[in-house]
């Protein structure tokens, strides 16, 4: 009998253990496990916030310089670290291959792109490699520009007002963060955000126009209206025809059509009807 | 003259006849018909809003989508089923065949149809009244509210299509009719004012009117078939909608302003025996002026939105710049009164109270074409009592006094004038106490679209005066449609041309007009205008 409660109790406290041990697998966060709101950043909330003039940067030749100095037209920013072995060099090379595409806006003139790293460990040697590895972004003109932060304490304030979300995971040994482009008008403000992924060079294109905010040349004016034919699509992170306005436009001719249509019928009533009273 | 008797007041009513018509006259006054009862529904909600408002709290309202409903009504039935078709419909079918000697339009057919779509509209829109989920968008139907409300946002889509459709065939009749129907003998430079204003209104809503169309059956898809045109989220554009919006609704205040100018032209022409001050000019420069920057000026409704600055400024000179033939409009207006012998009968005293409608309604809109200002005034009651003036009041006048001007063309008979005055007293007083304190309280902070306003105690007492003014308006009109119909049953019978007028309608045409409208064919002589009353 002694044997049996032994052995009954000793299966229990088993499948307790086991249960435990199962519930506490299923509710362990794993490893691996990475936010995806991380890859993200929240449009709703950061699109038309104004970037600090002041932040102080130090360029790729340890000159330091203002974020500032960077603006007064649009600029594309980039949030990079340069010891990434992964996804920041496709990041920057995507850009670079995308920007290759854009034939209407030139690089320096209408628009400068800057990659910032957000690792407080990043130094000059560091961003020489990482640029090095990034080949013929000179090519397509002068404008784009590689930076570190001058004071480290300002990295997090500065990409939270972004809403760039980025962590350092020990186990993986890397930044995850978001592969953005960050799109800012020549005041500093936030207007656009895409994803490496997604673009294609016209996205990159509408991007910079709408970060001109209006504010274009007037040869410039067909690109203007080129890009309200397109509207951003947050949806998929990229710009997808503006379907209503076309409706629109092409509802215009309908009343032009009927009254051309009814001058045309009446017209030839009214010569079958002076025929008829000749005859 | 013609003495012509064969008229329509010597056969029995027969309610066939009216509803399969193609006669002109008879679709002008069912147009009549349809857009007063469109008008009477739609001033109890402006009553029913009024009463809501006269105190702080709920008074009889339920909920804040009640307040909603009868908004969306309001301003729905106002603008698109009284003041368009009225103007458009009403007075253009009547009298502008009249004007230049045509026996009909061009097209008697569809405008028949019109008119059947226009009374379908109508039936639709008083039974959005009465279904569960009455709509709750106002006119504008802006998404995403107008997409996200569980109100029936397709009532007001459907009723917009078939005002929308019924319009288009009525403008391009009465376009070929004008251009290829007019007397032989008869110029360009001869036509009534009222013709030309009618022409550049039809002109606006030939062009304009599908956009808005085109805008409301995408909202439509919105909201029934899941599809994202105005959608952020999903790659839609939501101002796009209130673009297109006002592209059409902006150039409709025009296609409200033009007919109900060009009548204010035919009374004080008539009544001053006057001719045209400037008419070239007016013409040209005013119609011409308002049809071609017209289509120009409708971002000052959205300057509160997000634009660039160059649009928002562009847009504020045009704005400003419509004033321009605008004033040329006005200036004529005046000029006709110049040195004149005016008959001041009721129709005169309505297009009085229209000249001073238009000038405050015109000073006060002055301060809203200002992107500065208008930031500050936008959503206020301000903007309440400025277009109430400028569009409402005006127009709904110049309904009222074509009615009574052409009451004896129409009818046969005169109506009584001293109902007629004690009318028009009230609603002139009555206008005056319910706008003016909107003006006053507006820039002070009171919102529009308000149904409780506790946050703002001090606007109170503005609010019962203005209630108080409402009623009495609505006391004015009652009187004055009682005294349509009983003046039209027993008034006494009217003279031929009672108010000597040179125009053809009065000159050629009996009272009222039988079928063919002219007993003989009219021809007019080179030096003849509508206007002749200097020779």
């Amino acid at each position: 009998m002694l044997k049996v409660r032994t052995l009954i109790t000793g299966m229990l406290l088993c499948s307790t253990f086991a249960i435990s041990t199962a519930r506490a697998q299923y509710n362990r966060v794993p490893e691996s496990y990475i936010d995806p709101s991380t890859f993200q950043i929240d449009e709703q909330k950061v699109l038309g916030v104004k970037v600090d003039k002041n932040l102080a940067l130090i360029d790729e030749s340890g000159q330091p310089f203002t974020l500032g100095e960077k603006l007064g037209k649009p600029l594309i920013l980039v949030l990079s670290y340069y010891t990434c072995d992964g996804s920041c060099s496709v990041i920057n090379a995507d850009l670079r291959d995308r920007l290759e595409g854009v034939t209407d806006l030139k690089m320096g003139k209408d628009f400068e792109v800057l990659t910032i790293s957000f690792d407080k460990q990043d130094n000059l040697e560091k961003l020489g490699v990482f640029k090095k590895h990034l080949e013929d972004t000179e090519k397509l003109g002068k404008g784009w520009s590689f930076a570190t932060f001058k004071d480290s304490e300002q990295i997090k304030p500065f990409a939270d007002r972004l809403g760039f979300n980025y962590f350092w995971s020990p186990t993986d040994r890397t930044f995850f963060h978001p592969g953005a482009f960050l799109f800012l008008s020549a005041e500093g403000r936030l207007i656009r955000v895409l994803y490496s992924q997604t673009v294609e060079s016209k996205d990159v294109e509408l991007a910079v126009f709408d970060a001109k905010q209006g504010k274009f040349r007037p040869n410039e004016i067909i690109n203007f209206a080129t890009s309200l034919c397109y509207s951003y699509n947050y949806k998929e992170g990229r710009y997808t025809y503006n379907i209503p306005l076309f409706v629109a436009v092409g509802s215009l001719t309908f009343g032009v059509t009927a009254f051309s249509g009814s001058v045309f019928v009446f017209r030839r009533r009214r010569k079958e009807r002076e025929k008829k009273l000749e005859t | 003259m013609s003495t012509a008797t064969t008229t329509h007041d010597q056969e029995a009513f027969n309610l066939k006849e009216w509803i399969f018509t193609t006669d002109h006259k008879r679709i002008g006054v069912m147009y009549l018909i349809g857009s007063m009862a469109a008008f009477a529904v739609a001033g109890m909600m402006a009553l029913m809003m009024r009463l809501e408002q006269a105190n702080i709290g709920a008074q009889f309202i339920e909920t804040g989508t009640d307040y909603n409903e009868w908004l969306y009504f309001h301003g729905a039935a106002m603008i698109l089923a009284f003041l368009i078709p009225g103007l458009t419909g009403f007075a253009a079918n009547y009298f502008l065949p009249l004007m230049i000697g045509a026996a009909d339009v061009a097209f008697p057919r569809i405008n028949a149809f019109s008119i059947w779509l226009f009374y379908f509209a109508i039936v639709l829109a008083l039974l959005s009244v009465v279904v569960p989920d009455t709509p709750d968008i106002m006119w504008t139907g802006y998404p995403p509210y107008a997409v996200t409300t569980e109100g029936n946002t397709s009532f007001y889509v459907f009723t917009v299509h078939l005002l929308g459709f019924s319009s288009i065939l009525g403008a391009v009749n009465f376009l070929v009719t004008v251009i290829y129907m007019r007397a032989p003998g008869m110029g360009w430079n001869q036509l009534n004012i009222f013709v030309w204003t009618t022409l550049a209104a039809f002109v606006l809503q030939l062009v304009f009117i599908p956009v808005l169309a085109a805008a409301v059956t995408l909202l439509l898809f919105d909201k029934y078939l899941g599809t994202h045109f105005f959608d952020p989220a999903a790659g839609g554009d939501v101002l796009l909608y209130q673009n297109l919006f006002w592209f059409y609704s902006h150039p409709a205040v025009y296609v409200i302003f033009l007919p109900a100018v060009g009548i204010l032209f035919e009374i004080i022409a008539t009544m001053a025996k006057n001719q045209i001050f400037n008419y070239k000019v007016c013409v040209y420069g005013g119609i011409g002026g308002v049809v071609a920057i017209g289509g120009e000026v409708w971002i000052h409704h959205l300057y509160v939105t997000g634009m660039p600055d160059w649009l928002r400024i562009g847009m504020m000179i045009s704005t400003l710049l419509i004033s321009v033939p605008v004033g040329l409009i006005v200036m004529s207006l005046w000029g006709t009164l110049w040195r004149a012998a005016i008959s001041y009968n009721v129709a005169m005293m309505y297009s009085v109270a229209m000249l001073y409608l238009i000038m405050v309604g015109g000073l006060t809109g002055i301060p809203l074409a200002m992107t500065s200002l208008t930031v500050h005034l936008s959503e206020t009651s301000f903007i309440h009592a400025h277009f109430h003036f400028i569009m409402g009041l005006f127009s709904t006048y110049a309904v009222f006094a074509a009615v009574y001007y052409w009451f004896p063309k129409m009818t046969g008979r005169m109506a009584d004038n001293g109902w007629a005055r004690i009318s028009f007293w009230l609603n002139f007083i009555g206008i005056n106490v319910t706008f003016w304190p909107l003006f006053i309280i507006g820039p002070q902070g009171m919102p529009r679209r308000y149904w409780n306003y506790e946050m703002f105690p001090q606007f109170e007492a503005y609010h019962e005066v203005a209630t108080v003014g409402a009623f009495l308006t609505a006391a004015g009109v009652a009187i004055m449609i009682i005294n349509w119909i009983t003046s039209a049953i027993s008034g006494p019978k009217a003279p031929a041309n009672p108010w000597n007028s040179r125009s053809l309608e009065w000159t050629h045409a009996p009272n009222p007009p039988g079928p063919g409208n002219f007993p003989e064919a009219v021809t007019v002589a080179d030096d003849w205008t509508p206007y002749d009353y200097n020779k």
